[in-house]
C-alpha cells in the first residue's frame, strides 16, 4: 500500500465518520427522482400547446400530419412515463435522458418543418430545457443545451439564408441564442445550490443528533 | 407544551424561507447577466449613431449597475432581502418591457420584437427563488404586461381590415410558454423544499 493510498483510505474514513455512516451523495444526487415529475408535465405543455399550435398554424397538411404525429407518440410516451411515476416504480435512466433527447428532436424537427425565423416554435425549447436543466447533472445539461442550441442555429439558417440577412435578424440570433444559455443555465445554478444546502442540512442535523446523544449518554457530574 | 412547538415550526419555516433567499438570489443575479448582454448585443448591433447608442445604453449601464451591488453584496455573503429582490425582479421586467414598446433603431417593437424572450430567464429565475404567491403574481405581471404591449403597441392582431390569426397564435404560445416557465420553477421550488424536509428527517 503507499503513501497516497493510505492518506486516502485516511481522508475516506474521516469523511465517513463526519457523515455518521450516512450516504450523503446518495441522498444529494438522487436528483433524477426528484426532477422527472418537472419534465413530464414540461412535456405534457409541449404536447397540448404544440398539438394546438400545429393544428392551427400548419401551412401544409404534410406539415400538419407529421407535427400531429410526433407529438402523439410524445404523449404516449409521455403518459407511460407519468404512469411509472405515480406508481413510484423506478424507471431506467437511460429512459429519462433518451425521452430528452426526443423533446430536442421534436421541437427540432416542428422549426425545420416550418421553415422560418422567428419561429413560435422557438419558445418551446424554454420549459424543456428548464426541466431537464433541474434534473441532470451540470455536465448533462450542456450537452443537451450545446445540442439545442446548434440544432436551433443550423434549422434557422435555412430560412435567414432565404431572405434578408440584416442587422435585426443577427440581433435576434444573438438574443435567441443567449436566452437558449441563460434558462438552463439558471436552472442548473438553481440545481448545484439546492444539492449543496440539502447536505449542509443533512450534516448539520447529523451533528445536532450526535451532540444530543453524547449529551444524553454523559453522566452528570462526569461520572 | 403546543405553543412552544408551534412557535418552533414557525420559526423553522421563517428561517427557511430566508434561507431560499439567502442562496437562491445568485440565480436571479445570473438571469439578469444574461438579460444585460442580450441588451448590450442589441443595441450595439442596432444603433448607428453615438446619440442613439447613448440613449439605448444607458439602462442597461443602469441595470449592470443594480447588479453589480446585488451580486457583489450576494459574494460578499451579505446578500439582499426579500424586498430589495423583488423591486430588482420588477425593474428587470419594466426594462425588458421598455425595450419591446421603444426597441431601437430599424427593431420592430410590440409583438415583432424578439426581446420578449428575455421575459423566461428572469421569470424562471425570480420562481425559483421566491414563495408560490410571489412567483404567480410575477408571472402574471410579466404576461399581462406583455400581452397589453403587444395589443397596444403597433397592434399586428386585429389591424383595420379583420383578424390576423397568426399573430393572435403566436402571442398565446409566447404567454403560454411564459405560464409554464413560471409554473415548472415553481413546483421545482416546491419539490425541492419537500427534499429539504425529508431529507432530515
Amino acid at each position: 500500500m503507499t503513501q497516497a493510498t493510505v492518506q486516502r483510505v485516511d481522508s475516506d474514513d474521516r469523511q465517513q465518520r463526519k457523515t455518521f455512516g450516512i450516504d450523503t451523495t446518495k441522498v444529494a444526487t438522487d436528483d433524477i427522482k426528484a426532477g422527472l415529475p418537472v419534465i413530464i408535465y414540461a412535456r405534457w405543455i409541449l404536447v397540448i400547446a404544440g398539438l394546438g399550435l400545429a393544428l392551427w398554424n400548419s401551412t401544409d397538411f404534410t406539415e400538419a400530419q407529421i407535427s400531429v404525429l410526433i407529438i402523439l407518440g410524445m404523449a404516449v410516451g409521455n403518459f407511460f412515463l407519468q404512469v411509472e411515476v405515480n406508481r413510484k416504480k423506478a424507471i431506467p435512466e437511460w429512459i429519462v435522458y433518451g425521452a430528452s433527447v426526443i423533446d430536442i428532436v421534436a421541437i427540432s424537427t416542428v422549426i425545420a418543418l416550418a421553415n422560418i425565423f422567428p419561429t413560435s416554435t422557438y419558445v418551446f425549447y424554454m420549459p424543456a430545457l428548464l426541466a431537464l436543466s433541474v434534473t441532470f447533472s451540470t455536465a448533462n445539461t450542456a450537452k443537451y443545451t450545446v445540442t439545442a442550441l446548434a440544432a436551433y442555429l443550423l434549422l434557422v439558417m435555412a430560412p435567414i439564408s432565404d431572405g434578408k440577412f440584416g442587422d435585426e435578424v443577427v440581433t435576434n440570433l444573438i438574443v435567441h441564442s443567449l436566452v437558449l444559455v441563460a434558462v438552463p443555465f439558471c436552472g442548473n445554478v438553481y440545481w448545484r445550490l439546492e444539492r449543496s444546502r440539502r447536505v449542509q442540512q443533512i450534516q448539520t442535523d447529523l451533528v445536532e443528533q450526535e451532540l444530543t446523544d453524547t449529551f444524553d449518554a454523559t453522566p452528570i457530574g462526569g461520572k | 407544551m403546543t405553543n412552544e412547538v408551534t412557535t418552533s415550526t414557525k420559526s423553522f419555516v421563517q428561517r427557511e424561507a430566508a434561507e431560499d433567499i439567502y442562496f437562491g438570489q445568485v440565480v436571479i443575479n445570473w438571469a439578469r447577466w444574461f438579460v444585460i448582454a442580450a441588451g448590450i448585443a442589441m443595441v450595439m448591433i442596432m444603433t448607428e449613431k453615438t446619440e442613439e447608442l447613448a440613449i439605448g445604453i444607458a439602462p442597461i449601464v443602469g441595470l449592470m449597475v443594480v447588479n453589480f451591488y446585488l451580486h457583489g453584496r450576494r459574494l460578499a455573503q451579505q446578500p439582499a432581502n426579500r424586498n430589495l429582490i423583488a423591486i430588482s425582479s420588477v425593474l428587470d421586467l419594466a426594462l425588458i418591457s421598455s425595450v419591446i414598446v421603444i426597441g431601437t433603431n430599424g427593431v420592430a417593437v410590440g409583438l415583432g420584437s424578439q426581446f420578449y424572450v428575455a421575459y423566461f430567464p428572469v421569470i424562471a429565475a425570480f420562481s425559483f427563488v421566491m414563495p408560490r404567491s410571489f412567483s404567480v403574481v410575477y408571472t402574471l405581471v410579466a404576461m399581462v404586461t406583455y400581452a397589453a404591449i403587444c395589443l397596444t403597441v403597433e397592434n399586428q392582431m386585429f389591424p383595420a381590415d379583420g383578424t390576423n390569426w397568426s399573430h393572435v397564435e403566436s402571442l398565446i404560445t409566447r404567454l403560454v410558454v411564459m405560464g409554464a416557465v413560471g409554473g415548472l420553477a415553481s413546483y421545482f421550488w416546491r419539490v425541492q423544499r419537500e427534499r429539504r424536509r425529508s431529507s432530515v428527517e
